[in-house]
């Protein structure tokens, strides 16, 4: 049985619950933003911050295991790579990918080359950097704890104040500049919030743990709703009981590292989710094909393609199949019976620069 | 797709850990096959995932590579007694030791990496060239490469085979954020200055071989300049990799004076 009584399982599976909580509210919204790779992109880009903030506060006579110190210099150096991608993506004419490609690379690079540097100084102790990138999470300890709770609590209360800017910025950032929002301001905070669970995460959990938080809850809660307000929930939910599971297990059982657990128990959440959409789906289809149901979403043009054309719903024979308007894929759209998309609540925003058949789509001129 | 060397990278993991828990060993050559096998799994799963699920390209990688990375962190753990698979080399690569390890080729003694990535170039060098054309047509526009009979699927599919395979030979030696670094920024550099495919891909291999030389150099001097000693030569590429995209980004939107717009 799983000894909640001891006080270090207590904490280990509080605070990484609390994590996942945090990582699934912001992931929804990054996932919607088409930016689930950033946090990838700015845990790999916190690095150099850790190491040039141990070297300064070597230098100014510290220890450099101050953590407040190092985790400020994650956090600048978080921000100055969401910086550069922003910078990358409007200067050039590079796409968004690249540019998270870039600074995740150069970014990290930079940060191997100090902690080089950090290694061979000599003097200071740089053995615990290390932690940073695997994380430490069956060594939390009551402190991390307490940061991460306040971080969350920071987090969730900033996305439920800002709830509906975000979900306009999610599905329409030209319109809500059009409605005279501050569509620049308003994304900043949303990636700080990304730095800030970066940050918390990266020291608790290490690097490829957060990222996976930030993704897979919200690209499974994906397949259960097509409302953002639900989608956050569930998001949050999956999160935190994956970090609860995936904690427990690994203080459980012998020989399992904790973020791995972690990251396999929202795997698993992931592919039930999957199969089990895509179950339902074939069952109230009938014989029409799940992944076609699946796929299309709202009333639009075939999912595919999502050029944005809105299709009415037809009625009679021609409700089986038809050509999409506007890709040459021969893919079928398949009209769905259901809600008809109305401009809030469908998840499907029109997507102008591709098409997940293969297929890019030229703009319309 | 310019994430997908971050991933395949990052996923190949399992592929290292199974190979070594089969074979018992970490010759080389199992090794290599069980990382090239995942890589290229990685690029199907993302495939799978896009297309069941209701996500973009980029989360779905990001879901198929975290969960084999952490697959394959609890592979290496379970087997962790008696292995010896140091997770910093990957991440690092020991770029440094290459000298020390070497083979007899033709008489004369080679470092055993410089043979394994020559043949991976000539590998590269040749798919490029013989596949150019449909390459080209494929990236550009795979509905107009399909109808004119060629297999994009297929393309797109040997391509990611491509990246995995460069992917998984260069860990050893460069690790794996240096391998992101050259797959990613050199294309981007070129792709500042020119339109033209064939130009792009020349510009972009000397980018890469620039900063290589640079980096290394600037490995052993940076770090001097400061009163320190040198410090880790991929790193050091990667940061020199992305300072001529800086230096090319601003030369570009100062002569333009507006970045070159498609």
């Amino acid at each position: 049985m799983l000894r909640l009584q001891d006080y270090n399982t207590r904490v280990v599976v509080l605070g990484t619950t609390l994590l996942g909580l945090a990582a699934g509210v912001v992931g929804s919204f990054t996932l919607l933003r088409k930016r689930a790779l950033m946090g990838d992109a700015l845990s790999h880009a916190m690095l150099p911050g850790i190491g040039l903030a141990f070297m300064i506060s070597v230098a100014a006579g510290g220890t450099g295991k101050s953590l407040p110190v190092l985790l400020t210099g994650a956090t600048l150096s978080g921000l100055l790579g969401l910086g550069t991608v922003l910078a990358v993506r409007h200067f050039t004419r590079l796409k968004e990918d690249t540019a998270l490609g870039i600074v995740l690379s150069v970014y990290f690079g930079a940060g191997v080359a100090v902690l080089g540097v950090v290694q061979r100084m000599g003097e200071g102790h740089s053995a615990g950097l290390e932690s940073f990138i695997y994380g430490k999470a069956a060594s939390l300890v009551a402190a991390d704890t307490a940061v991460i709770a306040v971080a969350s609590a920071l987090v969730i209360g900033v996305s439920a104040l800002l709830f509906k800017e975000f979900r306009l910025l999610c599905f329409d950032a030209g319109y809500a500049a059009t409605q005279g929002w501050p569509v620049v301001r308003l994304d900043l905070v949303m990636m700080s919030l990304v730095v800030v669970v970066t940050v918390i995460g990266l020291q608790a959990v290490g690097l490829v743990l957060i990222i996976a938080l930030l993704i897979i809850p919200a690209a499974a809660a994906r397949f259960w709703t097509e409302r953002l307000r639900t989608l956050t929930w569930i998001a949050a939910g999956m999160g935190a009981a994956s970090c609860a599971i995936g904690a427990a297990a690994s203080a459980l059982l012998p020989n399992l590292p904790s973020g791995a657990m972690i990251v396999l128990v929202s795997t698993g959440l992931f592919l039930l989710s999957l199969l089990g959409v895509a179950n339902a789906a074939r069952f109230s289809a009938g014989n029409a094909g799940a992944r076609s149901i699946a796929r299309s979403a709202g009333n639009m043009c075939c999912a595919p393609c999502t050029s944005g054309v809105k299709r009415r719903r037809p009625a009679g024979p021609e409700r089986r199949r038809s050509r999409c308007p506007r890709c040459p894929s021969r893919r079928s759209w398949l009209a769905v019976r259901g809600r008809p998309a109305s401009s809030a609540g469908n998840l499907t925003a029109p997507r102008r620069t591709g098409c997940s058949s293969g297929v890019p789509i030229k703009p319309w001129r | 797709m310019s994430m997908m060397g971050d991933a395949i990278s990052h996923a190949v993991l399992p592929g290292l850990a199974v190979a070594f828990l089969v074979t018992g060993s970490r010759a080389s050559v199992p090794m290599f096959l069980g990382a090239a096998v995942v890589g290229v799994l990685t690029a199907l799963f993302t495939e799978w995932v896009r297309g069941l699920g209701k996500v973009d390209e980029g989360a779905s990688m990001g879901v198929v590579f975290t969960s084999l990375f952490a697959l394959g962190l609890l592979l290496v753990v379970q087997a962790a007694d008696h292995v010896d698979l140091d997770p910093g080399c990957v991440l690092y690569g020991a770029i440094e030791l290459t000298p020390l390890d070497t083979v007899t080729l033709a008489g004369r003694e080679v470092p055993r990496v410089v043979v394994m990535l020559g043949v991976v170039f000539l590998l590269n060098l040749t798919c490029v060239l013989v596949l150019y054309k449909e390459l080209q047509i494929s990236s550009f526009d795979p509905a107009l490469a399909t109808t004119l009979g060629i297999n994009a699927r297929g393309l797109h599919f040997l391509l990611m085979t491509l990246v995995a395979v460069t992917a998984v030979a260069s860990f050893e030696t460069v690790g794996n954020i240096l391998v992101v670094a050259m797959l990613v920024v050199p294309a981007a550099t070129a792709f500042l200055l020119t339109r033209r495919l064939s130009v792009l891909l020349v510009l972009a291999v000397g980018f890469g071989v620039g900063s290589a030389v640079v980096g290394h150099v600037a490995a052993l001097a940076v770090p001097a300049a400061f009163g320190y000693a040198s410090t880790n030569t991929a790193g050091m590429m990667a940061l020199t990799s992305g300072v001529g995209l800086l230096v090319v980004m601003v030369v570009t939107l100062l002569r333009r004076g507006q970045p070159l717009r498609d």
